[in-house]
């Protein structure tokens, strides 16, 4: 077989995935685009009209999606920033384990596992503040008074964060695990030889070629965290300072039938992840670039 | 196993369709709404059916989460969906379905308004016409303990001092909660909230937005701070702040609460066999304020017919039908559905199975509507965000009040 022809048979090998692509990613991102240049709402159909940029113009000035962006961002700094250290650490020890490690490997990936909706309803039972384990717990040891509301407006966003913190440090030690065990025995071996103890043996030989694996690891993180919904949907509702911006997104498109604000929200949402993936796929090229 | 799959599909695909006489032509009318787990329904539309050979009835059972079924429904109908002939929409949809020329306003005198109840038919409404039947309905009610109250030799309170008062000489003392309502933020949180400012003499109606902004925010500011007080003298935890109905409903049928805010469903919980409390609780009208009315606010649901249904003579007969008297009273006998018709209070087969249903009928008949709007989302987002923030002390229900104002006074008025 030629050249062109091997080139034209992939291409029809491909175009079906192309066009399954086309079908259910590109046009459904596109009309939102579109859309978002509207004015339009469901509910008054007829006002329907193009208004260039002035979604956007609103977006700007709308305080709540600024409130939203900032909690959102807040969140997932925080979120990601625990999972990351946590889930090296997990990493680690599961690296160490020497026996029965896919027993200890399964349990341990149980919680990425759940459903989060699922995960989220059980967090919400037993962080309850009467019938919930945790102040059960906290009250048997004799450490906590007045039952502690979890959920409520001081400690909301904590129980957010410690639920996904929960939920997803399981899938960052994996993806470091992954890195953990494709770094070449030798470099230990050496390492030891010339007598480096365990943190200069850590800073200097893991960390450096994990740095690849992290940056993979904080990019798939840092993406899902940005667009989180379920988690806080059934925790909280969005309630005391913990509505984000896909929460905010749902309200103006399902609750205000708004079609044309929210899709320039979901464009907006849409561009910051993009260029936080940008920025993330950039330092993970300069992480893998050899010094 | 396997090998007989197949022939059994066959035989099973062959008796059903022997099963639909050939070559008439059925009218299909479908009725999309919550599933109801009684049987009532079924039972009702298996009888219509059998009464009406030209039509089947279809009944399209729909999520139980209300935001779920609004969801869908604004995708079937803002898509043009035929293939569902009514709907049964909740009572603060109307509007908004209305507005958007989704559902036919009803023929002239289709219903005589006298016969429902005023609450449930102030939300079938918008500009004048009527657009649907009242199915069943809901109102805020007090629970009490009447043992505890007995006991204690208090009354039950009908203004708001008498009812804080009880709760320090009865509850404080046993180191119960004195009083449980929904305070998270959602939905419900407006309903308790719209009662505690009826309850001390003021509304939100679009008109007084705009004639006396300022007296509006001082009947809100003075409605949130009830609220607040209840947290700050301790007549309810903190923890009000996350419960919604079923939250507040646990800890008082466990026996830790002196009184309860709820709808008419907790009833039945209260007396059922895993309540603490069974026999020792009584219902009341909610407290209000001296020389105020108690007001309790409406729930429940209306039907309505789809502005896309192909045969809307069939659908509206069917509608007649599933809310007329004998469907309210069967429903209400067996899944205890609260009728909108007055005369079904009167039913004594309905009064058998719901002995409660007498007590229920005075609330009902003090009962109120939420702002009518094809923007009501929007409007209760705005008072769930304030009111919630002034709940956990953010900020002063004089602030939180302003907000409201200000922004329903965009959001109510085109």
């Amino acid at each position: 077989m030629g050249r062109k022809a091997e080139a034209r048979l992939a291409g029809w090998l491909l175009a079906p995935s192309l066009v399954f692509v086309a079908v259910v990613g590109a046009f459904p991102m596109l009309s939102q685009f579109v859309l978002s240049f509207w004015r339009f709402n469901l509910k008054f159909a007829e006002e329907r009209g193009f208004v260039g940029l002035a979604n956007f113009a609103g977006l700007a000035r709308d305080a709540v999606f600024w409130r939203d962006l900032g909690q959102t961002a807040g969140f997932t700094a925080v979120s990601v920033g625990f999972e990351l250290v946590l889930g090296l650490a997990v990493a680690l020890l599961l690296h160490g384990v020497r026996r029965g490690r896919t027993a200890v490997t399964a349990s341990a990936i149980l919680p990425w596992a759940l459903p989060t909706v699922v995960a989220a309803t059980m967090w919400s039972l037993l962080l309850n503040d009467r019938i919930g384990l945790v102040n059960s717990v906290l009250g048997r040891l004799g450490l906590m008074r007045e039952p502690i509301v979890w959920l409520g407006p001081r400690l909301a966003m904590t129980s957010v964060v410690a639920a996904d913190v929960w939920k997803t440090t399981p899938f960052v030690a994996i993806i470091l695990l992954a890195g953990l065990k494709s770094i070449p025995r030798d470099y230990y071996e050496a390492a030891e030889l010339d007598g480096a103890g365990w943190w200069r043996t850590f800073a200097g030989i893991t960390l450096p070629l994990l740095r690849p694996f992290i940056a993979i690891a904080v990019l798939f993180r840092a993406m899902d965290a940005f667009r989180i919904f379920d988690l806080i949907w059934v925790l909280t509702g969005g309630a005391s300072g913990t509505e984000t911006l896909s929460i905010a997104i749902y309200r103006t498109l399902f609750r205000y039938s708004e079609l044309g604000y929210g899709s320039a929200m979901t464009v907006a949402l849409f561009g910051i992840v993009f260029a936080m993936s940008l920025l993330l796929v950039r330092s993970m090229r300069v992480a893998a670039e050899p010094r | 196993m396997r090998k007989w799959a197949l022939p059994l599909m066959l035989a099973g695909a062959a008796a059903l369709a022997s099963c639909s006489p050939r070559g008439t032509t059925k009218t299909t009318i479908t009725f999309a709404a919550g599933n109801d787990p009684s049987g009532a329904t079924a039972a009702l539309i298996e009888e219509y059916n059998a009464a009406h050979p030209d039509v089947e009835v279809k009944f399209q059972a729909m999520p139980a989460n209300t935001d779920q079924q609004h969801d869908a429904y604004v995708t079937y109908l803002s898509a043009g969906e035929a293939g569902i002939d009514l709907y049964s929409l909740d009572v603060i949809w109307t509007s908004e379905f209305a507005r958007a020329g989704w559902i036919k306003p009803l023929p002239q005198g289709f219903i005589t308004p006298d016969e429902f109840l005023d609450g449930p038919l102030g939300s079938v409404t918008y500009k004048d016409q009527m657009y649907a039947v009242p199915w069943f309905t809901d109102a805020g009610v007090l629970y009490y303990r009447k043992d505890l109250l007995s006991q204690a030799g208090v009354d039950v309170p009908a203004t708001w001092d008498d009812f804080r008062a009880a709760c320090r000489t009865v509850a404080a003392p046993r180191g119960m909660d004195g009083f449980v309502w929904q305070g998270a933020r959602y939905e419900g949180m407006v309903c308790d909230f719209l009662e505690f400012l009826w309850g001390t003499g003021g509304a939100i109606e679009p008109e007084r937005l705009v004639s006396d902004p300022s007296a509006v925010e001082a009947e809100i500011a003075r409605a949130i701070s009830l609220m607040t007080g209840f947290l700050t003298d301790g007549i309810s935890a903190e923890s009000v702040l996350t419960y919604k109905e079923e939250d507040s409903r646990r800890v008082f049928t466990e026996g830790q609460a002196l009184f309860l805010r709820n709808w008419p469903y907790a009833w039945s919980m209260a007396e059922g066999p895993e309540s603490k409390v069974k026999g020792l609780v009584g219902i009341a009208p909610l407290p209000h304020a001296p020389g105020c009315v108690s007001y309790s606010t409406i729930g429940g649901w209306n039907v309505a017919l789809s502005a896309y249904s192909r045969h809307p003579e069939q659908a509206l007969e069917f509608l007649r039908f599933i809310t007329g008297e004998r469907a309210l009273a069967l429903r209400a006998i067996k899944g205890a559905y609260l009728p909108t018709r007055k005369a079904t209070y009167q039913d004594p087969e309905v009064l058998a199975a719901n002995p409660h249903f007498a007590s229920f009928f005075e609330v009902f008949e003090n009962a109120r509507n939420r702002p009518q709007s094809p923007e009501y989302p929007r409007a209760s987002d705005a008072i769930q965000e304030n009111v919630h923030k002034a709940l956990s002390r953010e900020v002063t229900p004089e602030t939180a009040a302003a907000a409201i104002v200000k922004e329903l006074s965009t959001i109510l008025i085109d």
